[in-house]
């Protein structure tokens, strides 16, 4: 520092005035000090071994540490309830290093605790909403080889570190986002739609569920209430190909699936539930942002409506190709006796719904690998055949396959086909073999029965989707090694 | 906010009940905090600011706090006074185990007690709010928690 700059940093001790020029001079160098301070953009102010501001400091000193009067006050006191206690005691170690004359000021300057610090402040209740990052600046004030007070100096910098911290996310989050935004692009808006109106109640359902548990005697009801809507959850994303709805939905099931089997449930158990309501809320909410940004374009590139009905086909054979890929399963599709064009627009999304989800069933539940074809002296190739009718008044829809046939898959034939009006049999002794089958808990540990159970889920999804819209579906064993899944669709409410 | 911290904050409160009272308090079944309020007729407030921000608070009403104060002061008519007291003790005794657990890098405030059915306690805005349901004798408070 040189001799010039200390004369202008006032001393802690008065000088003695010895004359009248030289107490003008001081005079309008304290008034040069004033208007300094008072335009300062910067926090300036001067600290003292026991961390007391000195009288000269900058006015905007007020604004950034939301003091008033300055002058006195113990800055380590001014911190307190505004930053961690931990960067709080760092910097009282830190100032009092700054004092010894022994250590390297270069060197210290290093440990510097206060660089774009986030302040709290507190409203009306004594509770922070809002705060600002500070970063302060710490040199030595040297006379006659001994430090006499720091020059601080503080700068507000939220603005930077609110548009890096944002930055930051926005890249952390867009790989996310991509990924999402790669597996819904694939999906037709009103779909999506849809879907997401359907999600939404599932959620709202399992939302209300846990409000209104209150005292509950039956927890293991509720349970089963929040797996279904979950089940509803996975299928319809499933159906859709939303692969990673459809994997948080299982991560969410799987949960639902542990409490299900504890042997005594309390609240308590329920907080993993409750956390999992929260991010899957939190997932849709964001898709939800996703999806209204490219509806948009969306829009702009609407398909006509043969390329939609090609798109139909199109998705079916790479639902059948990337499934049975996956499982080692071999299928032919022939769809040569299905015309989409045939489908009237209003049951375009439900025949697609209806399909993909007989087509997946059929892959993952009724075909047999490769290996086990060949060993029963099968085609190694299973068939899967969709095809499309109109008659009397109805558009009918049969998908068949060759694949095997099971106790279950006979049972919940006999649950699911009923006539539009008809009660459902579930009071039925055969539909109570099958609910206690699917539902008994003691019995639901293993793969298969979990299995089972999401094959009951979504053929339920796929009743209560026909009964909105006066449908019905038959299921019938044309052969030991063939079956056909008929659906018929009132032409008339169209 | 993830299993271990809701958990922490249930346990927290719980214990306070078992530890004071020796009446152990059953934990309801938790939900998300919609847009109804959820205040009764005593509330302890704590803010957490530092690396998360968010804000706990306990509501309870003044018959668990009367029958509180008839256990741990022997006062079976305990004043206005001494009920809000018993509120900023059952909400200081949540903040200083946070504070334990949290460690220094945590901002935990000092609880502030709010006396009657607000409105509604003001929460930070998109974080998800836990409305904790918790029994002690025939009478029920609850634990809110949002916390980022």
């Amino acid at each position: 520092m040189s001799s010039d700059e200390q004369n202008l940093i006032p001393s802690s001790s008065e000088p003695v005035a010895d004359s009248k020029q030289w107490q003008s001079e001081w005079h309008q160098l304290d008034q040069m000090m004033q208007q300094i301070l008072h335009h300062a953009r910067e926090g300036i102010f001067f600290l003292d071994k026991n961390f007391i501001i000195q009288k000269y400091y900058s006015v905007v000193l007020h604004d950034i540490l939301g003091v008033n009067n300055l002058e006195g006050k113990n800055l380590i006191h001014l911190l307190e309830n505004r930053i961690p206690t931990q960067i709080i005691e760092n910097t009282k170690e830190f100032i009092q290093l700054m004092f010894r004359s022994d250590l390297d000021e270069e060197v210290i300057t290093e440990l510097n605790p206060l660089v774009d610090t986030e302040f709290f402040y507190e409203d009306e209740w004594g509770i922070w909403t809002s705060s600002k990052y500070l970063t302060f600046t710490f040199r030595r004030v040297v006379e006659e080889n001994e430090i006499k007070l720091l020059v601080i100096t503080s700068k507000d910098v939220t603005e930077k570190i609110v548009l890096t911290k944002k930055i930051q996310q926005t890249e952390d989050r867009t790989q996310k986002q991509m990924e999402w935004l790669v597996n819904i692009l694939h999906v037709e808006p009103e779909m999506l739609k849809e879907f997401f109106v359907g999600v939404e109640q599932e959620l709202a359902n399992i939302e209300e569920i846990l409000k209104n548990a209150k005292d509950t005697k039956s927890p293991r009801e509720l349970i089963e209430n929040i797996y279904r809507s979950l089940f509803i959850i996975k299928g319809n994303a499933s159906m859709l190909d939303l692969r990673f709805f459809t994997d948080r939905t299982n991560q969410f099931i799987n949960k639902v699936i542990k409490l299900r089997n504890k042997p005594d449930i309390i609240g308590n158990d329920f907080v993993p539930i409750v956390v999992s309501l929260g991010d899957m809320r939190e997932i849709l909410k964001e898709v939800q942002t996703i999806f209204k940004r490219i509806s948009h374009f969306h829009n702009h590139f609407r398909t006509k409506r043969t390329y939609e009905s090609e798109l139909l086909v199109h998705s079916l054979k790479q639902l059948i190709i990337s499934l049975s890929k996956q499982l080692g399963k071999a299928v032919k599709f022939d769809y040569k006796d299905f015309d989409a064009l045939s489908i009237p627009y209003s049951y375009r999304n439900i025949v697609r719904d209806i399909l993909f989800l007989l087509v997946r069933n059929a892959i993952l539940y009724g075909i047999e690998d490769f290996d086990q074809r060949k060993s029963s002296n099968k085609d190694p190739s299973a068939i899967i055949k969709i095809s499309s009718m109109i008659n009397d008044g109805f558009l009918g829809l049969v998908m068949k396959h060759d694949g095997r046939i099971d106790r279950i898959e006979r049972m919940i034939q006999r649950l699911v086909t009923y006539e539009v009006d008809e009660e459902l049999p579930e009071a039925s002794i055969e539909g109570m073999q099958v609910t206690q089958l699917l539902f008994t808990p003691s019995i639901q540990m293993d793969d298969e029965r979990q299995l089972e159970a999401s094959y009951s889920m979504d053929m339920e999804l796929l009743k209560r989707k026909l009964k909105e819209k006066g449908g019905r579906l038959k299921i019938t064993f044309t052969s030991e090694d063939c079956c056909e899944f008929k659906i018929l669709l009132p032409l008339r409410r169209v | 906010m993830n299993e271990t911290d809701l958990h922490f904050f249930i346990d927290s409160t719980v214990n306070y009940f078992q530890e004071v009272t020796g009446e152990q308090a059953i934990t309801g079944i938790p939900y998300l905090k919609g847009k109804e309020p959820v205040v009764l007729d005593y509330s302890g407030i704590i803010g957490i600011s530092g690396k998360r921000k968010g804000c706990v608070y306990i509501t309870t009403t003044s018959e668990m706090l009367r029958s509180l104060a008839h256990i741990i002061l022997d006062d079976p008519k305990a004043t206005v006074e001494t009920v809000k007291d018993l509120t900023g003790e059952i909400a200081n005794t949540i903040s200083g185990n946070v504070r334990e657990a949290y460690g220094s890098s945590f901002m935990i405030s000092v609880p502030v007690v709010v006396e009657g059915k607000a409105k509604d306690i003001r929460l930070p805005e998109h974080v998800q709010a836990f409305v904790i349901p918790i029994t002690w004798k025939e009478y029920r408070c609850y634990l809110v928690v949002c916390l980022e």
